[in-house]
């Protein structure tokens, strides 16, 4: 490839500092341009590369999502967490709430309490055996006590007819 | 176009300065990856137990979460102890600057003494209790006031919704929660249940987001064979005796013949359990099972039943009672009346110690010893109640002469309430000793634990527990039980009076024990009830005493239990408002049979029957009454009647109601307008 070189014409002006003094011998300047054209350079095509490049890149891809999955799921279990905690509290907060409740419950179904406001409130009294009524059960009647005998339509009033 | 090949040389050079480069940067990363792995393995295998215990310090805090103590409930299902989480004030000293003012914020607030509060403050450093278990008001009021160094601490109460209600069963707990009396007591290693440890993560906000428990165990529940309502009823009626007899001491026990299992047990005076500490020891005793005393004639069921038992003798054989004295290894032994000759019913109808003396010398003092540990006397019961009494019986080798007639009259004998009813309670079941018990069953939610089932011991045979009851039965029907006597139940049992020991080791003529034991009703007895009333003033005998109270608690148990009336109580109700001559014919009647013939003829003609009744006797033949069926009556139309006007309705017309569901009245049979005789049956079906 040639070569150029041509002198770069000199021009009065004034003297830079650094360049020597004029008497003084000095060494020309040559600027040297090279061209240089790959365009018709063509870079063969490694496939292999490009295949291990790739598998490479999708490697690491599958490697980052899985990563920012495990990741997630690691922040998505501390927040379970938090929230768990705090379902925790509330269910604790909440049984003792029912047993606060079941506790006033029972108070309130005290006997005494019970016995006292039917008599002063209600003015209740104890009912007497002949006002119990029994429902719905057949009186379970002692085998030893008597009953009585009761007259049947269309039966004899006299036990002896019968025989 | 030509292209320069670099020179070999250089081309050289350059690869390996790329190598060098490359090996450099090769060797820079193994290095900076051989420290980081060596970083590593230093702090995940050399210091590991340290850091992970340095980040657990940071992270985690272990909280002991105090065990909740199982609940106690009775029969039904109601609640009768139960723990609560309840706050407890504490401070640390050191974070408190001026413990004089806090003192004096603190103490009226809580109700505390200032200078106490204030000296305890300044007597620790990192922790001191200002108040445990304080109520929610008492936590408001704290909260607000918002002090520095002042913190709070959830801690298990016990609560005892009921108050006095079975107090002396129940028992108490302490501040530390470890039960102190009765059940919570002697079950407390089930109750109590175990600590558990929670492990919780916190982030740099303090903020929980895991917490893992370890170890805790909960307490189980009881369920008691007690139930609440009978429990109130023995209770207040106790009370009320006890009172009104100006008594020291008074217990009652009902108790379930068939099973051994205590449906009430009443101590008197009693305490609140929610104020244990502040209670008097005094009222603390539960006398029904440690409480021992002289029974009486209540002990005489043991010579007797031995005698009927070993056939030495039999409720119609006649015994001279000597006019009331029997002399005995130079003493000599004085009824309190002059018999002469009675029955052993009569006997013991009339409670007769010379008769019962008598029926133990025919027993001899072997026999009456080994049927007295029998029925077991002398042993404790072995309840679950803590505190429970063996009583007193001594070998016959330790005996006297005059022993054996003591001890058929139930004195020098020392016995509990609890072994007098369980005796009494083996006659009312046919003859089988069962252990009395206070826990029908222990269970936790995920452990349901079975308790054995009960097993008796037969003691008599059922020939002599039915002479026993014919016997117990005439003395409530005419002897000194009377005041036992129940409305429209038949009843059974035994009055006892005892001279207690006075200070001078003698038997005192002015301090006595009142008793009635009995059951109820005869033919299938649903309650033994047992009543002790201690040193009454105004009255002694056990037939004044302690009897009606044994008829108010069995009438109103047995009504509360729905056990079928087997006495005419409505006849005698009637009879009651007759004559004076018919009242003493129907009374001296045997409980479980109805009026005779001639009674009822009196009846029907007496002005205070209601017409209906007198309509009903129509005729009579050889003993057996027979009654007109009566007229004919509408069925009235129940729809949209609530229960209770249904009830009253049916019970007017004398029909027999069968009810179905609840709610208002939806359907019947028969049908509206239909005519039925009175006793008739109606089925009515309610919905809501």
């Amino acid at each position: 490839m040639p070569t150029l070189a041509k002198a770069i014409p000199r021009r009065r002006a004034r003297r830079p500092r650094n360049q020597p003094v004029s008497g003084r011998a000095s060494f020309p300047e040559i600027h040297f341009v090279k061209h240089i054209d790959n365009s018709r350079l063509h870079r063969e095509v490694d496939r292999v590369r490009r295949r291990e490049c790739l598998s490479l890149l999708g490697l690491g891809i599958v490697l980052f999502i899985f990563g920012l999955l495990l990741a997630s799921q690691h922040f998505q279990g501390v927040r379970y967490g938090y929230q768990i905690e705090q379902l925790k509290a509330e269910r604790t907060t909440l049984e003792e709430w029912n047993r606060q409740l079941r506790l006033e419950q029972a108070s309130l179904a005290d006997p005494q309490r019970i016995d006292t406001l039917a008599r002063r409130n209600l003015g209740l009294t104890p009912p007497k055996p002949e006002q119990v009524v029994p429902i719905g059960g057949e009186t379970k009647a002692p085998a030893e006590s008597p009953e009585f005998a009761r007259v049947f339509p269309g039966a004899s009033e006299d036990p002896s007819s019968d025989q | 176009m030509t292209f320069f090949k670099p020179h070999s040389g250089a081309r050289k050079t350059g690869e390996s300065q790329k190598l060098r480069r490359n090996l450099l940067l090769g060797g820079v990363l193994a290095l900076w990856m051989a420290g980081l792995l060596a970083r590593l393995y230093c702090l995940q295998v050399v210091e590991y137990t340290d850091s992970l215990a340095r980040a657990q310090r940071q992270q985690q805090r272990t909280v002991e979460i105090a065990p909740k103590r199982g609940t106690i409930f009775d029969r039904e299902m109601q609640p009768l102890a139960m723990s609560l989480a309840v706050d407890s004030v504490f401070a640390v000293p050191a974070e408190i600057s001026n413990p004089e003012m806090l003192a004096g914020l603190l103490a009226p607030v809580m109700g505390l003494s200032r200078s106490d509060l204030a000296g305890r403050f300044k007597a620790f450093r990192s922790f001191c209790w200002v108040k445990r278990k304080v109520s929610s008001q008492e936590t408001a009021r704290v909260r607000d006031l918002n002090l520095k160094g002042i913190y709070f601490q959830k801690e298990m109460k016990r609560f005892y919704p009921k108050g006095k209600l079975a107090a002396h069963v129940l028992g108490a707990v302490g501040l530390d929660d470890n039960g102190l009396a009765g059940l919570e007591y002697s079950m407390n290693d089930a109750i109590k249940g175990h600590a558990a440890r929670v492990v919780v993560a916190y982030d740099a906000r303090g903020q929980s987001f895991r917490s893992t428990e370890l170890d805790g165990e909960p307490g189980k529940n009881v369920v008691l064979t007690l139930d609440e309502n009978i429990q109130y009823i023995a209770e207040k009626a106790l009370a009320s005796a006890v009172r009104q007899w100006r008594a020291a001491w008074g217990t009652a026990i009902v108790q379930d013949p068939s099973t051994g299992a205590i449906l009430a047990m009443a101590s008197q005076p009693a305490f609140d359990p929610n104020e244990y500490s502040r209670s008097d020891p005094h009222t603390r005793i539960n006398r029904a099972a440690g409480g021992v005393f002289e029974p009486g004639s209540t002990l005489k069921l043991v010579p007797l039943a031995a005698a009927l038992e070993e056939r030495l003798t039999n409720p119609r054989e006649v015994i001279d009672c000597q006019q009331g004295s029997i002399a005995l290894a130079g003493h000599v032994i004085h009824d309190h009346k002059p018999f002469g000759f009675l029955t052993v019913e009569q006997v013991l109808a009339q409670s007769s110690d010379v008769g019962a003396i008598k029926l133990g010398l025919r027993l001899g003092e072997e026999r009456l010893h080994r049927y007295m540990r029998d029925f077991g006397f002398g042993s404790k019961t072995e309840i679950e109640l803590p505190g429970e009494e063996r009583g007193l019986l001594k070998s016959p080798a330790h005996w006297s002469g005059i022993s054996i007639g003591e001890i058929s009259m139930g004195q020098e004998v020392g016995v509990t309430p609890l072994q007098l009813v369980t005796a009494y309670s083996a006659i009312a079941n046919g003859g089988v000793l069962y252990q009395p018990r206070t826990i029908q069953r222990v269970f936790r939610e995920s452990d349901q634990t079975p308790l054995p089932p009960v097993a008796g011991r037969r003691l008599l045979s059922e020939r002599t527990t039915g002479l026993m009851k014919q016997i117990f039965q005439a003395v409530v029907e005419s002897g000194t039980g009377a005041a036992a006597r129940l409305d429209g139940y038949s009843a059974a049992g035994k009055t006892g009076t005892a001279q207690k020991i006075d200070a001078s080791g003698r038997y005192s003529k002015t301090s006595y024990v009142s008793s009635f034991v009995g059951f109820a009703p005869i033919s299938r007895p649903a309650v033994t009830i047992l009543v002790v009333i201690d040193s009454p003033v105004g009255a002694i005998y056990g037939a004044e005493v302690a009897a009606p109270v044994f008829r108010s608690i069995a009438e109103q148990t047995l009504g509360y239990l729905s056990i079928p009336q087997d006495n005419p109580s409505r006849w005698l109700q009637v009879a009651s408002r007759a004559p004076a001559g018919l009242l003493r014919q129907t009374r001296g009647n045997r409980a479980g049979s109805f009026p005779t013939t001639s009674e009822l003829t009196g009846a029907a003609t007496s002005p205070f029957l209601p017409v209906s009744f007198s309509r009903s006797v129509a005729a009579s033949s050889q003993g057996t009454v027979v009654l007109d069926e009566g007229p004919l009556f509408k069925v009235p139309q129940f729809s949209h009647w609530p229960l209770r006007r249904v009830a009253e309705e049916c019970q007017r017309l004398g029909l027999e109601l069968h009810v179905n569901g609840t709610g208002l009245a939806v359907e019947q049979k028969p049908p509206p307008g239909t005519r039925v005789r009175e006793g008739g049956k109606v089925w009515v079906r309610f919905a809501r």
